[in-house]
């Protein structure tokens, strides 16, 4: 049955093969059968990320997250750690950078302990306490990791890189560490209750369960634990204006770190379920999404060996659009060299465009690449989530390698003139610069 | 009738192990219909440990090289190894460690000839050009440099370096800075022709493809190639017994302390690797963990993680911690070294025992969910001398008795075998590059 659901041709295609179900409270479920493992997971997201925070406190959100499975009405941080442990489950919440108007949740186990998974998923969603022991605990976890971000080469050329970019207030903009300390001091219990009481809730909650399950049992499961979990309407609040043509260096250095981390790039427009979503796509495969055989890779690691790994991206294109980005890791007496040739390839590449040859190769390697993303029921989970997520229906999941397969180079350079500007680009360096 | 080129070896846990008899390539199937995709990965039985002074980090460049071009898939012919997979949508990659390098591609199954048909031409017809040499080897030197900027990976290469003196397991599988400088590519095309060999590779097939269709693919691309002039050294080095403590502090600009200890234990393929393995879950699998209730519950560490290293020759036990602003390196090492001992004191509770047993169960009910995985896995296996010990596993470590675990922890980590290592982070040291 599950070997079916893959495939195309004559058998069901994956819109058939999915059970969707709607919930009082707004939520959406869907559900795909796949017996050939006794496995099951759970993935979903409800929007309760940065972006929907409306007085800039954005640490909120992240400790809120980070709270959910540190008690609930349920159970005591302990008490859900053995439910846990002891039953061999794996739960994941946490908030994206990418994606930052959402929080993501995920749960995996065997397939005999759904009911038990569904259980411990609706006590953590709904029902958490934020005991205040457990919230200095957490505060003091995070005083930790913002002190190793001070020497992470990679988060600080980042960061910085976002702060030449985008305003105060966005939600893509990652603040300073010192801000970030003194903000995640403030936070109280009161702070994360009503924030949990104003964003989490049924209406925006998007959730998929595949392995080896049976769609009723699933309904029934969900409809008990999270039918009637509604929220408040929520609006998402304006975002400051990012400001255009802006083009800026950044150097930050760090001791001890002979390794630099470099980011370029600019604010992007480009959103998933755009029509030139999938010929973005492309424009940026051709250029920067294989160290290997992308024009970046081929120029600056294959020819001239300036450097271990070059990609480009879009950095976040659910609901709200994040930066288009190169990274690189080079060495110090590399940096100025590898830095003039990435702004060659750009330029060429914006003058004529990908050719049609490697433009095929790309298209190829999308549709491709996309069935082998299915191929485990996470991946299957995290496609369905998105999906539905940003408003799309099912059907594109059978639709979207054929369509890649159709992008003309046309479209690709209209594509490519539209989300890449070299003029903009904002330039960020970490770690021994020196030498 | 057509005489099989294979001989069946073996069928266990849902792997079949045949020989392909002409040119001793050893072959696993194992076949997985999750999805209509399957991994093709192959596994060459030489690691650092093979390397000999002076040619620290050859596997690993030779690894690297194996992308620039064979005779028939490279650059000048339009060919390269990772467009031709990048065009199909593989998930490809390749990774050197201490026991094994290791090659694979998941595709969808249809398109499964291809990494079969890569993997058998680079088996001996890699060309290891000096002009390829000349710019992969700056490549490298920039990941040995990001290897530096982790104070996690200068810590790991610090407590190998002092645990194993004689033991090649001593240098890191990347090499030491002045070898990967130094290195010739006539050294990289000797180690390519001494272990590039069919009867030094297993062949393994994952995924929704049956026994006999995976057996033709492989005759049909493996069983032409022929072996090479090489002849593998045999013998290994054996690391003399530790017989007292040993220790080290790495000085680094950093902002937060790491802490290593590690005790010898034997090779993968003993019998008390699965106890171990046990004591390490026991130690720091998930929050109820005696060491994440002593160290991270309290915010003394922002983790910490135990490990039963499983390797073709007697390897380590690990534990890691990564110590919270302020606290001081002793009073960690302490800590762990007391749980470490009480493991070897007294047996464990039963609660303990049964849940690092289903936490198993469940990590390996998941690895048959992905053939990426499972491929994964059996690479492992073959590393360490015997795939057998994936589909044993759980009966292995269901088998597990509470007596074990404490009697695997009092033999082995013991404080005259023990080595540490502390990065201690400072605002001003010297620069050690």
């Amino acid at each position: 049955m599950t070997q079916e659901l893959f495939d195309s041709g004559d058998r069901m295609s994956f819109a058939e093969r999915v059970a969707l179900h709607a919930f009082e409270g707004g939520g959406r479920l869907a559900v795909i059968t796949n017996n050939h493992a006794p496995t099951v997971t759970i993935a979903g997201t409800l929007q309760g990320g940065t972006a929907v925070v409306t007085d800039g406190r954005f640490g909120v959100p992240s400790l809120t997250a980070a709270m959910l499975d540190r008690g609930t009405a349920d159970f005591s941080r302990m008490s859900l750690a053995r439910e846990l442990e002891d039953h061999g489950l794996q739960l994941d919440v946490h908030r994206s950078g990418s994606a930052p108007a959402s929080v993501f949740f995920s749960l995996q186990g065997l397939a005999e302990e759904l009911p038990r998974m569904v259980d411990i998923l609706a006590s953590v969603l709904r029902r958490p306490i934020f005991p205040d022991d457990e919230l200095q605990k957490v505060r003091e976890r995070i005083m930790g990791v913002l002190q190793h971000e001070r020497q992470d080469t990679s988060a600080t050329a980042y960061a910085q890189l976002t702060r030449l970019i985008y305003p105060t207030g966005h939600p893509f903009r990652r603040r300073e560490i010192d801000i970030r300390e003194n903000e995640v001091n403030s936070i109280t219990r009161h702070d994360l209750e009503q924030f949990h009481a104003r964003c989490y809730g049924g209406r925006s909650l998007v959730c998929a369960v595949v392995g080896d399950v049976v769609d009723s049992n699933v309904e029934q499961l969900f409809s008990e634990a999270l039918f009637d979990w509604g929220a408040p309407p929520q609006i998402m609040p304006e975002f400051p204006k990012v400001e255009t043509g802006v083009s800026a260096r950044v150097d930050t250095e760090i001791a001890d770190r002979p390794n630099l981390d470099v980011f370029l790039g600019h604010a992007g427009r480009l959103q998933f379920g755009d029509g030139d979503y999938a010929a973005a796509l492309l424009a940026n495969s051709c250029l920067g999404q294989s160290t290997l055989i992308s024009r970046l890779g081929v120029a600056i690691r294959d020819q001239a060996g300036l450097t271990y790994g070059i990609n480009s991206d879009f950095s976040g294109t659910l609901q709200i659009p994040g930066p288009w980005v190169i990274s690189l890791s080079v060495a110090s007496e590399n940096l100025e060299r590898a830095l003039v040739m990435c702004r060659e390839v750009l330029d060429d590449f914006l003058r004529t465009g990908p050719d049609e040859a490697e433009l095929n190769d790309e298209r190829l390697a999308w549709a491709g690449g996309y069935q082998v993303g299915l191929a485990t029921n996470v991946g299957v989970a995290m496609e369905v989530v998105k999906n539905l997520l940003a408003g799309q229906d099912l059907s594109r999941m059978d639709r979207f390698p054929r369509e890649i397969l159709e992008v003309s180079r046309d479209e690709v350079k209209r594509a490519l003139k539209r989300h890449i500007d070299p003029e903009r680009l904002a330039i960020s360096v970490a770690g021994s610069i020196e030498g | 009738m057509k005489k099989t080129p294979f001989e069946l070896v073996e069928r266990k846990g849902g792997v079949s192990e045949f020989h392909l008899i002409h040119n001793g390539l050893k072959v696993l199937i194992a076949p997985t219909a999750v999805a209509p995709v399957a991994t093709l990965g192959v596994v060459y039985r030489v690691g650092s440990k093979d390397e000999v002074a002076g040619h620290t980090g050859a596997t690993h460049l030779l690894e690297h090289l194996m992308f620039k071009g064979t005779r028939r898939f490279n650059r000048d012919k339009g060919t390269e190894i990772a467009r031709i997979l990048q065009r199909i949508g593989a998930n490809f990659n390749a990774t050197t460690w201490l026991d094994r390098t290791n090659y694979y591609a998941t595709v969808a199954v249809e398109h499964l000839e291809t990494p079969a048909d890569i993997e058998a031409d680079r088996m001996r017809g890699a060309l290891v050009r000096d002009e390829d040499l000349d710019k992969e080897r700056s490549v490298v030197l920039n990941e040995l440099d990001r290897g530096e900027n982790e104070p996690f990976g200068i810590l790991l290469k610090g407590l190998f370096a002092h645990a194993f003196i004689e033991h090649p397991y001593h240098h890191p599988t990347i090499g030491w800075r002045g070898d990967v400088e130094a290195i010739q590519g006539d050294t990289l095309r000797r180690f390519y022709d001494t272990f590039y060999q069919p009867d030094n590779a297993t062949v393994i097939v994952s995924g929704d493809i049956g026994e006999q269709p995976a057996l033709d693919l492989v005759e049909r691309f493996f069983g032409p190639v022929e072996r090479g002039p090489g002849r593998r050294p045999q013998g290994t080095i054996r690391e003399g017994q530790q017989r007292g403590e040993r220790r080290f502090c790495e000085h680094r600009a950093g902002e937060l302390g790491f802490l290593g200890c590690v005790w010898h234990i034997p090779e993968g393929l003993h019998p008390d690797l699965a106890p171990l393995g046990v004591a390490a879950q026991i130690l720091s699998e998930g929050v109820v963990s005696r060491l994440n209730q002593r160290l991270v519950e309290t915010n003394l560490c922002l983790g910490v993680h135990a490990s039963a290293m499983e390797s073709h020759h007697p390897g380590l036990f690990q534990v890691f911690a990564t110590l919270a602003p302020g606290i001081e390196h002793a009073d960690v090492e302490s800590m762990i070294l007391e749980e470490v001992q009480a493991l070897g004191a007294a047996v464990p509770k039963p609660e303990e025992l049964a849940r690092a047993k289903v936490q198993r169960r469940t990590d390996l009910a998941f690895q048959r969910e992905s053939p990426a995985r499972l491929v994964s896995a059996l690479t492992e296996g073959v590393a360490i001398g015997d795939w057998r010990v994936v589909v044993d596993e759980m009966a292995h470590v269901a088998a597990v008795q509470a007596e074990d675990v404490m009697r695997v922890c009092s033999q082995y980590l013991k404080p005259l075998h023990q080595t540490i290592g502390w990065f201690v982070p400072e605002s001003d040291p010297e620069s050690g590059r």
